[in-house]
């Protein structure tokens, strides 16, 4: 069966829902005692909520009574040479039964192989073997999940001999052949621009702007001669500046602030996500003028 | 490192870089492309630092009185070695830990670097079974209105399933007091040892996990009922540990209704009528 079983004549990509949050557990009681109207729609860790019971799933169906969710994942492992675990995958499935999401997504990477699990996002090398591997796993979990995988862009730290094509030609490359959509992490972009020294804006320039059906933002450490993916700081300024980038090349794309150490008060981040808001809106106005 | 000579580019590569997470191996140097600030093994590096980190860090948080209990140093050295002798095998890291209570229990031992520890490991499982509580699986919570649809002649066979959160422990040493003063942060008592084990209960209720002692009687009754025995099993079984027949039928009976009232006990179709 081929992916066109699951995604054949539906419409490419859903319309934007706006702006969003990551939920986290210490913003539960603000999405639940009051409407938070500057959040349109929430993400959530999907793996957060693949455990057997108790308070976990029981605060994700009150808060998904209030808001849309996407389901974001972190060990689905799409590039590992073993090929998606079917355990998981039916896990997935019942938790996207159970969340009715707007989409389903995780990142274009491997998380281990030979039973092992290395909890980490570890980088593919960019050759013609590695993009079959990628689309056929792609396929198999479309088919699965009966819907356009959503796929992320990772920050690495490392790029390898043995690529043969630039990151951003891989990964149009696996939305294409793969029939799939795009989680650009515009963060991401830039933490591997700085790693690797390649220019962000040529990565954006090849992205295929109508399978973008997300954006993520997020902040980083900068160590001097290299930067973390921490997501434990603001959004930095040169990454602000992608964004508007991005919004002039992708139109009205579905945006949302990641949040994962030093988690602020509510509050703060809704101040972040305006200024998002702004950013698309300056660029959107600009574009009409 | 796990390769063959039939691995394909991509498998062998994935293998190679593995290793070196898991266990610092620089087969990987030579995939590493050289060209733009940081060396290749400063490069490799930050993925085998970031490995042992979350890992830490999910340990920490899991084991949160027995880190309080030994210290920030003392724990992390712990980790650190359980950590490099334990690569995890699910992708989900809420089971992560899992063997480090037997894992504790078999290395602060007599003649050990910090000499004979037995209550740190009996702090872990403690931790571990509230962890485990606190997600367990849903189902739905007996009542007493439940129980008054038990027709008096089914009491004999019925089974009153445990909810799936309760655990049964046993301790050895004032490990409940640790555990408390260490909640509280009040002073830690010094660790001494029981003069007989004693069991615990750990279930939730309304999300939480709890724990409480329980008589070596409560005890018996207890695991006869996590093992899916009937009503009159239970019985039986208080009758054999030294009650006579209608004083084991009243323990039976006070146990069920704390059990009740704890929303320890699972809510069977025949009984929600």
């Amino acid at each position: 069966m081929s992916s066109h079983a699951a995604t054949h004549g539906s419409p490419l990509r859903q319309p934007s829902p706006g702006f969003g949050l990551g939920l986290r557990t210490v913003h539960y009681n603000d999405f639940l005692n009051a409407p938070q109207p500057s959040v349109d729609w929430l993400e959530i860790i999907s793996d957060n909520y693949l455990v057997p019971g108790g308070k976990p799933l029981r605060m994700l169906d009150s808060i998904r009574e209030r808001y849309p969710m996407a389901m974001h994942g972190v060990a689905l492992s799409i590039g590992s040479v073993q090929g998606p675990d079917a355990a998981y995958l039916q896990q997935l499935k019942q938790l996207v039964d159970r969340v009715q999401p707007l989409w389903v997504s995780d990142h274009l990477c491997w998380t281990g192989v030979h039973g092992r699990q290395l909890h980490d996002l570890m980088p593919l090398p960019y050759t013609q073997e590695a993009l079959d591997l990628v689309v056929r796993n792609v396929q198999q979990v479309q088919d699965t999940l009966g819907r356009r995988l959503v796929l992320e862009n990772v920050s690495s730290y490392v790029s390898f001999a043995q690529s043969h094509m630039s990151e951003w030609d891989f990964v149009a490359e696996v939305c294409e052949r793969a029939d799939c959509l795009l989680l650009l992490d515009v963060n991401n972009i830039y933490v591997s621009s700085v790693n690797h020294g390649f220019d962000p804006q040529a990565y954006l320039d090849h992205m295929p702007a109508h399978r973008v059906q997300q954006i993520h933002l997020a902040g980083h450490h900068d160590q001097g001669d290299h930067i973390i993916d921490t997501h434990d700081h603001p959004v930095a300024d040169p990454v602000w500046a992608l964004y508007a980038q991005a919004c002039q090349r992708m139109g009205d794309v579905a945006t949302m602030i990641e949040r994962d150490d030093h988690i602020p008060p509510l509050p703060e981040l809704i101040t972040e996500l305006d200024h998002a808001r702004h950013v698309a809106a300056t660029v959107r106005q600009k574009a009409a003028a | 490192m796990t390769t063959s000579s039939s691995d394909s580019p991509l498998a062998a590569l994935q293998s190679r870089l593995q290793a070196h997470v898991l266990t610092g191996d620089m087969a990987a140097l030579g995939d590493v492309q050289q060209t733009h600030g940081l060396d290749a093994a400063r490069r490799l590096g930050i993925y085998h630092h970031a490995y042992r980190a979350r890992l830490l860090e999910t340990l920490r948080d899991t084991f949160g009185h027995t880190l309080r209990y030994l210290g920030d140093d003392w724990f992390d050295h712990l980790a650190g070695t359980f950590i490099a002798q334990h690569p995890d095998g699910q992708r989900n890291l809420r089971w992560y830990g899992r063997e480090w209570p037997a894992w504790l229990a078999t290395t602060l031992v007599a003649g050990s670097d910090a000499g004979a520890h037995p209550e740190v490991a009996e702090l872990a499982r403690l931790d571990w079974a509230l962890r485990q509580a606190f997600d367990a699986a849903d189902a739905e919570v007996l009542t007493l209105a439940n129980l008054g649809r038990i027709a008096p002649e089914d009491w004999d066979t019925a089974v009153l399933p445990t909810q799936p959160a309760m655990q049964m422990l046993s301790v050895a040493h004032n490990t409940l007091s640790l555990w408390h003063a260490l909640d509280q942060d009040q002073p830690v008592p010094e660790a001494v040892r029981l003069d007989e084990p004693m069991d615990v209960l750990v279930w939730r209720r309304d999300d939480r996990p709890h724990f409480r002692s329980v008589t070596p009687t409560e005890a018996l009754g207890l695991r006869s009922l996590q093992a899916g025995q009937s009503f009159g099993e239970l019985c039986a079984a208080l009758a054999q540990h030294g009650a006579g027949e209608a004083e084991a039928t009243q323990a039976a009976a006070a146990l069920l209704r704390r059990c009740v009232e704890d929303g320890m006990l699972v809510a069977m179709a025949v009984m929600r009528g």
